[in-house]
């Protein structure tokens, strides 16, 4: 089972290993596999944190991905549950849940808090819903694990939260460098990046490993798993 | 007042051993079921739905005791089933008191005049009654009439006789903010009751009537409304003050499904007190062996509408721990007599 990870900036991919290509478009991602093709596209990376018992690290695997106004988009079983086995075996804070996908960062707690509220997702993040629709769109199966960077609890400093998924991070170094009083921030979501880029760059060869040992991608899910997949129908 | 000072002080002394000790995850309230058997059936309960021969199925009291020293929890509440109809509930409740364990008995009330004589009044005995609303709304909630009546009466004689009385709200579809308004006024300022608990109704799938369950946007907006009365100021709450947040959507937080671990006839309750997915036979076994993590808002679909103070309380009372600030809303709270 060939993987091809899939990481939206170059940072993040920087991180990890393996056939990695770090890019946001699913324009990208769908020429890369034109030339390459992979049986299977891992998008992972760092998201912000939705659901409050996540510390910066955690890691989210999709079981569900929703963004405002668009139907919902899973997985398939049997890669949510092959990745929920390898990341047990890391004992590092993980759960398997909801995705939301937004336009823009959700700087503000009370953002965040209605945002939890509405769509009961354990992250957000600004690009795994349209790679995800893409790929399921030219049946290429898919799954994402992001690391949350900032939690629930945390707002993001102004320059961040005016961040629309440029690469070059130089205009954010110098809008952070004219607001002093935000640089406590900063260094704070540094050290948070760190932490959530090295449980990702932990967390993704594991997966990797465990998606390669499945035979067959279309073999059924455990009763258990199908189960848990019902559908959230109140929270839209 | 509301949550007793004894029972502030000796829970959080509890929650500062348990970060000494590192421990991770800890019972908060044992929720203890020791009989099925009600003498209600109401439209929203989804536990009593068994075989006969569960039904008459009882805990002893050894049995009830040795669980709340297996588990450690401060404070016990004890549910079902309805506790009253066990025919040694004055011997387990006693047990536990004598243990030290902040008691919560919780009842519909239907014999609880019959019990007063064999209880003794005591700082660690609270009788919770379980009240849905005024009248027509109580009775129609558990499908009987008179039973709000006896309740009140059953209220009455336990405050007369010195206990200290709470009650238990569950609010669902059919309970409109003006009415739950009301209904909290008449229990603070004429049945004069310490304290009361308020939580949104749990979807049970076995509930009789599936029509009378809020969705979670729903839950919110009707406690925005019910904490937005004018009345509002004079209610106590045994809650904390990020909990009641929470229910208004002020506050996120996901559920502490094992602060509040259950012991039922069947073992330990796996994962949570509305959620039977099994049962184990020690409570180690439920801490250490059950996949918390699979659990909760967002990671379960049985979750999505649950918002029960069983599974957030924890939440919020560890949260209040963790913060200096909430620490001393929640203890002014609990000090002044505005409920925690």
């Amino acid at each position: 089972m060939r993987t091809l990870v899939v990481a939206p900036t170059l940072r993040e991919a920087r991180m990890l290993s393996g056939d990695v290509l770090a890019a946001r478009s699913p324009d990208a991602v769908l020429a890369r596999l034109a030339q390459q093709p992979a049986d299977v596209v891992l998008i992972a990376g760092i998201c912000g944190g939705l659901d409050p018992s996540l510390a910066p690290g955690a890691l989210v695997l999709s079981r569900r991905l929703v963004a405002c106004g668009r139907p919902d988009l899973a997985p398939p079983d049997v890669l949510v549950e092959a990745a929920r086995r390898a990341l047990r075996t890391l004992r590092r804070p993980f759960v398997s849940s909801t995705l939301l996908s937004v336009d823009q960062p959700l700087a503000t707690r009370r953002g965040k808090t209605d945002a939890w509220n509405t769509h009961g997702a354990a992250g957000v993040d600004m690009e795994t819903y349209t790679l995800a629709e893409a790929l399921a769109g030219r049946g290429v199966p898919w799954l994402a694990l992001r690391a949350v960077l900032d939690p629930a609890s945390a707002a993001l400093p102004t320059a961040v939260a005016g961040w629309r998924g440029e690469q070059d991070e130089r205009a954010i170094a110098r809008a952070a460098l004219r607001r002093p009083f935000d640089w406590p921030a900063y260094v704070r979501l540094a050290l948070q990046s760190r932490t959530a880029l090295g449980a990702l760059a932990r967390a993704v060869p594991a997966v990797v490993r465990a998606i390669d040992e499945i035979q067959d991608l279309a073999q059924a899910p455990s009763p258990d798993a199908a189960q848990r997949d019902l559908p959230i129908i109140a929270v839209r | 007042m509301g949550i007793p000072v004894r029972q502030a002080v000796a829970v959080s002394g509890y929650l500062m051993k348990q970060k000494l000790k590192g421990n991770k995850r800890y019972p908060l309230v044992l929720m203890l079921e020791p009989l099925y058997r009600c003498n209600l059936a109401c439209a929203g309960c989804g536990k009593i739905q068994h075989p006969e021969s569960v039904l008459n199925t009882y805990l002893t009291p050894e049995q009830c005791w040795a669980a709340a020293d297996e588990c450690g929890a401060p404070v016990v509440s004890i549910a079902g089933g309805e506790p009253l109809v066990h025919p040694q509930i004055d011997e387990i409740v006693r047990g536990l008191v004598a243990r030290k364990k902040f008691v919560y008995l919780c009842t519909n009330a239907i014999l609880l005049e019959r019990w007063l004589p064999k209880l003794t009044p005591s700082a660690y005995l609270t009788i919770s009654v379980h009240m849905d609303g005024l009248r027509d709304l109580h009775d129609r909630m558990v499908d009987r009439a008179g039973t709000f009546d006896r309740a009140v009466a059953g209220i009455r004689e336990a405050k007369r006789r010195g206990f200290r009385v709470s009650t238990n709200t569950t609010v669902f579809a059919d309970s409109s903010p003006e009415q739950m308004g009301q209904l909290f006024t008449f229990l603070m300022e004429d049945l004069r009751v310490d304290g009361m608990m308020v939580s949104p109704g749990y979807d049970y799938p076995k509930a009789p009537d599936q029509r009378v369950f809020l969705r979670r946007p729903q839950m919110i907006e009707t406690f925005r409304r019910i904490f937005a009365l004018p009345g509002r100021r004079k209610w106590r709450f045994f809650h904390t003050p990020l909990f009641l947040e929470f229910l208004q959507g002020k506050q996120a937080m996901q559920c502490t499904a094992w602060g509040n671990p259950t012991r039922s006839v069947f073992g330990w309750q796996r994962p949570c007190y509305l959620m039977a997915e099994g049962y184990v036979p020690t409570f180690r076994q439920l801490i250490e062996e059950t996949e918390w993590d699979r659990y909760g808002y967002g990671r379960d679909a049985r979750c999505t509408n649950c918002m029960a103070h069983c599974g957030y309380e924890a939440t919020a009372v560890k949260a209040t721990m963790a913060s200096p600030l909430e620490g001393i809303r929640a203890g002014a709270g609990a000090l002044l007599g505005k409920g925690a």
